[in-house]
């Protein structure tokens, strides 16, 4: 039905998708999720039209969207957005027969026969009927987005696209949107298209899933049995979640694993070794556990030195784009040796901070605890270098963790003994 | 229940009210001026025809194609401001906002600082400042996304650049020529050739008709142009089709009065109020009720201190701010 | 303690005014002292400017506006800028001792910035004929030309007495000033201008109001119907024959009486300004004689 073959999109210089492929069958429902700016809504965007890939081509049975008129795509799909705000005070019978705009022929675009009962059909089917007469501009959230629903409703299309509708919905509506869908799908064989926080519900009424990494790359793509993995929504979400089979449904239910018990971490002295970014998550969370933490050589204006300041973290400085020059190297050396544990969280070598892996070698032989967070060889730009520093380290006792997360457990199971 | 039928009956009588006002407003214009007219002495006169006595000379060619003036470019001025408030999505927004009102000045007192004060050249000039502004700022936002953001931006800052243009050619102007260039600027119906009710007729209602025909498209506009574009509007063609009909709506006007400030806000505001945002019902009402407005404001602006004038801009403030709070105070459901 | 006062009153008069100086009063009241007859003169004014060369003081004057067109010879002189708003630095640069501006082109504050720099300031203000001849006079006082300026005061006068008997159990002729044509500006009774009507021998049929130069239409000049029709031709405007020939129902255009006159003539209040009532009467008046 929908064929997107070999994607690329980038916003200014951030790119979005890197050679994604996707085809969306006839009839089936799928629903995209992913952390937030993963691109959820640009890829919908993209396969509506509203956005132009850079490379690749996006074909809608079998024909490129370019070649597509405006009329004839709107008669194809329907899109119910995000908007939970509306300036014109329009009437709600209004605002659902703007959906029937596509259909109408003519220089007048006057209204047709069967116009008025798809209206009331679609009024009836989102349960806004007795708010026909009323001004959308005097609704609340979650009854604009069945108004909007209900306009694309209207619209009558065999596609149907919606990015997080249920986001502001009651429960009991949000539960009858689920059928809705389900229903609209079976009966009248619609192709829909949705993006969902809701995993659950997802999970539920979704054909396929597809999941997307915050980089855009596609994670997984397939049932949510085979998608909803425990493993997956970590990799995805960086919080746990239990991942259990619905016993009445037989889908995947998802329950997060919300720590009641903050971290506390007050009897660590830790030194953190980061720098562009790399070190945001560890500084604000050691930060917020209370650990005794310090940071560098950072140089000045380097958003981890940003991080750092703002949370009144010592911090090790050097001037902005210079190499580190020895007295600040000494200054860490002697910062380090009041430390128990050092934390090398960069993930980006250079000549520039080659000599952090020098100071976290002299740490280990102070016979202080060093970890690594996932370290990389092709972030390696000192023509392997670094990389036989973090291998001599690693030799010497250094310890590696794949993320964050692994290695608060370890320090939580530190601060416990 | 009871409520809706209230508010049913309201929008009736006030649809009722409007089509009246019409008629009533072309009789103020009429009856008043440097001397009053009661009812059958202007029967009388009308019924009478054009002849040579004063009071019909100044019945027939004076008051006549001045109330026609005045209805026609109040209507140009209603319609231009609803569409660009549809399209931009700014409550805001009225004719003058994209640079209009500064391309439009530009041109007229280029051309009277240039010497050529002839009747007709000024007008022209003028419009071809308005339309000429309005395009650059079309394509200026064009080149970037053409958001309705990007064009009020690039409308205001091309406007201002207008207006120092304008600053200045008014400091390097004779003395009388930037006289009448700050009439012009303030609007004054008795600045338009005779000859101009003839063409005006034909512009004005070719718009009122286009746009009328854009009316559902109006509507969706209204949404953000990627629902307009989801509801199978081109948005990009759309945009230009009712940019250039409104351009040519506040051009015409301009050219035709100068520059009279807040018909093309007010008006269109008050018709959304009583008879909510619907374009198709919006246009023709918004297109009626501008014309008995300026006709009204116009009548008065003459006679106050007849014989002399006062600037028609002073009357349509004054009449039109203090409704449109009234009206926004009693339904605050929204605009 | 009184047998002290004396004397040193008189002291301080001794220092505030050396021999020479003299005190004048300008139109605005305020007091002008000047030591001696004043030799650089800057005129922010084209009437003054119009004076000065006519009581030959035209030496004495060092700059004037870019308004200062009359006569000829005062284009040559350095400019000090705009009539209503004349540069300060070239004002200073031109070392004046005496600068003559006008109560309603220059706005106090430009006065007193002056006085502050030490510049003597005389302020103009004729808003009728016979302000205009007090300026004359008052002009040449200040500037050491007083025999030539009761000259010209005494010609101008007879002149305007010559007018008077001529005119004198004359019908007045109702005449409209239009200052502007599009849209039409008319100069009403308690300007300049309307006293120019009353020498000339005419009625303004504009009525006072708040508003000295009124807008008016049309309507308004038809339902006057004045018998003639004053245009003042400024650059810049439309031909009046583009403006009236569509109204042959006026008394004006049936009798072919529209005059249109020398604006400066009638708007600025200088020793031109005879000129302009003398055309005025003749035109309103053909059958009069007057000098020239």
């Amino acid at each position: 039905m929908i064929q997107a073959n070999n994607l690329h999109f980038a916003f200014e210089r951030t790119p979005i998708f890197n050679g994604l492929d996707l085809h969306i069958e006839h009839g089936e429902i799928l629903s995209i999720i992913g952390p937030n700016g993963c691109g959820k809504s640009t890829l919908l965007r993209l396969l509506r039209g509203h956005l132009r890939p850079y490379t690749g081509d996006i074909c809608w049975n079998n024909i490129p969207l370019t070649k597509m008129s405006f009329r004839n795509l709107a008669r194809q799909v329907a899109m119910v957005p995000q908007t939970t705000h509306v300036d014109f005070p329009f009437t709600v019978h209004e605002m659902v027969a703007m959906g029937r705009y596509p259909h109408r022929q003519g220089l007048l675009s006057l209204a047709g026969n069967g116009d008025d009962k798809a209206i009331q059909e679609a009024l009836a089917l989102t349960d806004v009927l007795e708010l026909a007469a009323r001004q959308v501009t005097q609704l609340s959230g979650g009854e604009l987005q069945r108004v909007l629903l209900a306009r694309a409703l209207a619209q009558n299309t065999p596609v149907l696209f919606l990015d997080e509708a249920t986001s502001h919905l009651d429960i009991d509506h949000r539960l009858e949107l689920a059928e809705l869908l389900v229903r609209l799908n079976r009966e009248q064989d619609k192709t829909i298209v949705q993006i969902s926080h809701d995993l659950d519900l997802a999970a539920a009424i979704s054909r396929r899933i597809l999941m997307l990494s915050s980089h855009g790359e596609i994670v997984a793509l397939g049932t949510p049995q085979q998608v909803m993995t425990a493993t997956n929504l970590h990799r995805l979400f960086r919080v746990d979640l239990r991942v259990e089979t619905n016993p009445y449904t037989g889908t995947p239910q998802i329950t997060p694993l919300v720590n009641t018990a903050p971290h506390k971490l007050d009897h660590l002295k830790i030194h953190l070794f980061c720098g562009g970014g790399s070190g945001r998550i560890l500084l604000r969370r050691l930060h917020l556990a209370q650990a005794t933490l310090s940071v560098g050589p950072l140089n000045q204006g380097d958003s981890d030195h940003t991080t750092a300041l703002a949370l009144s973290i010592p911090t090790i400085e050097e001037l902005p784009f210079q190499p580190y020059s020895a007295p600040i190297l000494n200054q860490a050396r002697e910062q380090i040796t009041k430390a128990d544990i050092c934390v090398i969280a960069t993930n980006w070598w250079g000549e520039g901070n080659l000599d952090c892996l020098d100071l976290a070698l002299a740490a280990l032989d102070l016979n202080k605890v060093v970890y690594l967070i996932d370290p990389q060889q092709k972030n390696d730009f000192t023509e392997g270098r670094a990389w036989r520093k973090i291998e001599k380290l690693q030799q010497q006792g250094a310890i590696c963790f794949r993320n964050e997360e692994h290695l608060f457990e370890h320090l939580q199971a530190i601060q416990k003994s | 229940m009871l409520k809706t039928d209230q508010h049913f009956f309201s929008r009736r009588f006030s649809q009722f009210a409007l089509l009246l006002s019409l008629p009533l407003a072309f009789y103020i214009s009429l009856s008043s001026g440097s001397f009053g007219l009661s009812f059958n002495e202007l029967t009388a006169l009308l019924l009478a025809g054009p002849g040579e006595t004063t009071e019909q000379v100044i019945l027939w060619q004076i008051r006549l194609p001045r109330a026609l003036l005045a209805g026609l470019v109040g209507a140009a001025l209603s319609l231009a401001g609803a569409t660009f408030q549809a399209t931009l999505r700014n409550p805001l927004a009225d004719p003058y906002l994209l640079g209009v009102s500064g391309g439009a000045a530009l041109g007229a007192v280029a051309a009277l600082t240039a010497g050529f004060s002839a009747t007709l050249l000024v007008p022209i000039a003028a419009f071809c400042g308005a339309l000429g502004t309005l395009l650059l700022v079309y394509l200026v936002a064009r080149a970037h996304n053409c958001s309705p953001h990007t064009l009020i931006l690039s409308g205001v800052m091309i406007g201002s650049l207008a207006g120092a243009l304008l600053l200045f050619l008014l400091w390097q102007a004779p003395t009388e020529a930037a006289r009448q260039a700050i009439f012009w600027m303030a609007g004054n119906l008795s600045l338009a050739h005779p000859g101009a009710l003839s063409w005006s007729w034909l512009w004005i209602g070719s718009g009122l008709i286009l746009l009328c025909l854009h009316a559902p498209q109006l509507d969706l506009m209204t949404q953000g142009e990627e629902t307009a574009a989801n509801l199978g509007i081109h948005v990009g063609r759309t945009r230009f089709v009712l940019f250039a009909i409104a351009g040519g709506l506040t051009a015409a006007a301009v050219a035709l009065a100068g520059m009279i400030g807040f018909v093309g806000l007010v008006i269109p505001h008050i018709c959304r109020l009583l008879w909510g945002p619907g374009h198709r019902r919006l246009l023709p009402f918004a297109a009626l009720l501008g014309s008995s407005f300026l006709m009204i404001a116009d009548a008065i602006a003459r006679s106050v201190y007849a014989p002399a004038e006062i600037p028609v801009g002073v009357v349509t403030a004054l009449l039109g701010a203090p409704f449109f709070l009234y009206l926004l105070q009693r339904n605050r459901g929204g605009m | 303690m009184k047998t002290y006062l004396l004397p040193i009153t008189l002291l301080f008069i001794l220092i505030a005014c050396p021999l020479s100086a003299a005190t004048f009063t300008d139109a605005v009241g305020r007091q002008v002292v000047l030591n001696e007859p004043p030799r650089r003169i800057i005129s922010l004014v084209p009437s003054v400017t119009e004076i000065l060369f006519a009581l030959g003081a035209q030496e004495q004057l060092v700059a004037v506006t870019d308004a200062c067109t009359y006569p000829d010879a005062a284009t040559l002189l350095p400019n000090v800028g705009q009539y209503a708003d004349p540069s300060m630095e070239q004002i200073l640069l031109q070392r004046p001792d005496l600068v003559f501006a006008s109560a309603d082109m220059n706005r106090p504050d430009q006065v007193t910035r002056l006085e502050s720099l030490n510049i003597p300031v005389f302020v103009v203000y004729p808003n009728t004929v016979q302000e205009t001849l007090e300026t004359i006079l008052a002009i040449g006082q200040v500037t050491g030309h007083a025999t030539a300026s009761e000259e010209l005061f005494d010609d101008f006068s007879r002149r305007l007495r010559h007018i008077e008997q001529q005119l004198d159990q004359r019908a007045k002729v109702s005449a409209l000033v239009c200052v502007m044509l599009q849209p039409l500006v008319v100069a009403g009774p308690n300007t300049i201008v309307g006293d120019i009507l009353r020498y000339a021998g005419a009625i303004n049929p504009v009525p006072p109001g708040t508003n000295n130069y009124p807008t008016w239409n049309m309507e308004a000049l038809l339902r006057i119907d004045p018998e003639v029709i004053i245009v003042s031709a400024h650059p810049g405007q439309p031909a009046p024959a583009s403006v009236f020939d569509q109204w042959p129902q006026l008394q004006a255009m049936r009798e072919q009486r529209i005059i249109v006159t020398v604006a400066d003539w009638i708007h600025r209040p200088g020793p031109r300004m005879i000129l302009g009532i003398e055309a005025l009467a003749k035109a309103l008046h053909p059958d009069i004689d007057v000098e020239n």
